[in-house]
């Protein structure tokens, strides 16, 4: 075992880190995206009904403007959860210098660990490892129903362009195949969404395989410099 | 002054070790600018090096690695490579 070797080993701690942090990152952004998507919602519909209320006696179509707002409304929610979920993926300094620390070897492998706060390291594995599955699902059906909505648009619009038999796009969901179409638009979806997020989902299960490992891991490095110390 | 209370640094203590394996004896002063540490600072961990016998001070003020200190070092590389190294994680 040479240093090269320990430095690589410190290269990996840290990459397993900085997974650790990215998945708590995210799940701090739960909340705040929560609390976006509400005021949005409570603010749109607030003025959908203020502009009901002053002028739908006068523009009696207005009425149906709620399906527009609705869609709007889940559309918005969906692609907001997607894109903070993905920009809070971002590591933003925490262990970036490390690099440069472990060019001077054995000082350098010191520095980082004096530097570690040790009872942090451990809160935010536990909390990572945790709360994981959480994300994934929210993040996934998030995606999923996005997706979903972009099928159904596209299809719809093909299928106006290609069979304009009835003069409605709409027309093959409420045809007497609606059942079939829907199903392959979902499995439609589903496969859509596998493809783009297929490698993330084997990456997040080995990242919370290894996570129970780089705690005891952790633990035990700690546990060890602990000792070393006194 | 008793450093019976004090805990030093382990990255310091090497950087100072490292500093005079480097450039051999040297006065208090050179000696903490070459490891980046206020004279103060410096002064504290020498008192406790030279209570444990890692480092010498004569007359003139000129600090001096001993054996003792040299194998300290070698053993904090070897703490390093033998438990860093054996750190199981995944390939990067």
């Amino acid at each position: 075992m040479s240093m090269d070797d320990v430095v690589d080993k410190v290269l990996r701690l840290r990459d397993a880190l900085e997974t650790v942090e990215s998945i708590n990152n995210r799940l701090s952004e739960l909340p705040r995206i929560f609390m976006v998507i509400l005021t949005v919602a409570v603010a749109t519909l607030g003025v959908y009904d203020i502009l009901w209320f002053m002028l739908g006696t006068v523009y009696a179509s207005l009425r149906f403007l709620w399906i527009p707002v609705i869609l709007g409304l889940i559309l918005f929610s969906l692609y907001y959860t997607v894109h903070r979920l993905n920009k809070a993926r971002k590591i933003k300094g925490l262990y970036q210098d490390w690099s440069d620390k472990l060019k001077e070897g054995a000082l350098g492998v010191l520095a980082i660990l004096e530097s570690l706060d040790w009872d942090y390291v451990e809160y935010r594995v536990n909390r990572a490892k945790s709360l994981y599955p959480i994300l994934l699902i929210i993040y996934e059906a998030a995606l999923a129903t996005l997706f979903y909505f972009i099928v159904v648009f596209a299809y719809a619009f093909v299928n106006y362009l290609l069979f304009n038999i009835t003069n409605d796009p709409w027309h093959v969901f409420t045809g007497p195949w609606y059942v079939f179409t829907l199903a392959i638009l979902v499995a439609l979806t589903v496969a859509l969404t596998l493809a783009a997020t297929w490698g993330k989902i084997v990456n997040t299960f080995k990242t919370l395989w290894s996570l129970d490992s780089l705690l005891w891991e952790v633990r035990w490095l700690y546990h060890e410099y602990r000792k070393l110390q006194t | 002054m008793s450093t019976e209370n004090f805990k030093p640094n382990l990255y310091v203590l090497a950087r100072i070790i490292k500093t005079l394996m480097d450039n051999g004896s040297m006065k208090r002063t050179n000696l903490a600018q070459a490891s980046g540490l206020s004279y103060d600072k410096l002064q504290r961990y020498l008192n406790w090096m030279s209570e444990r016998g890692l480092v010498t001070i004569d007359g003139d003020g000129y600090v001096r690695l001993t054996k003792e200190g040299a194998k300290a070092y070698d053993e904090l590389v070897q703490w390093i490579i033998r438990y860093v190294g054996s750190l199981r994680l995944g390939r990067r």
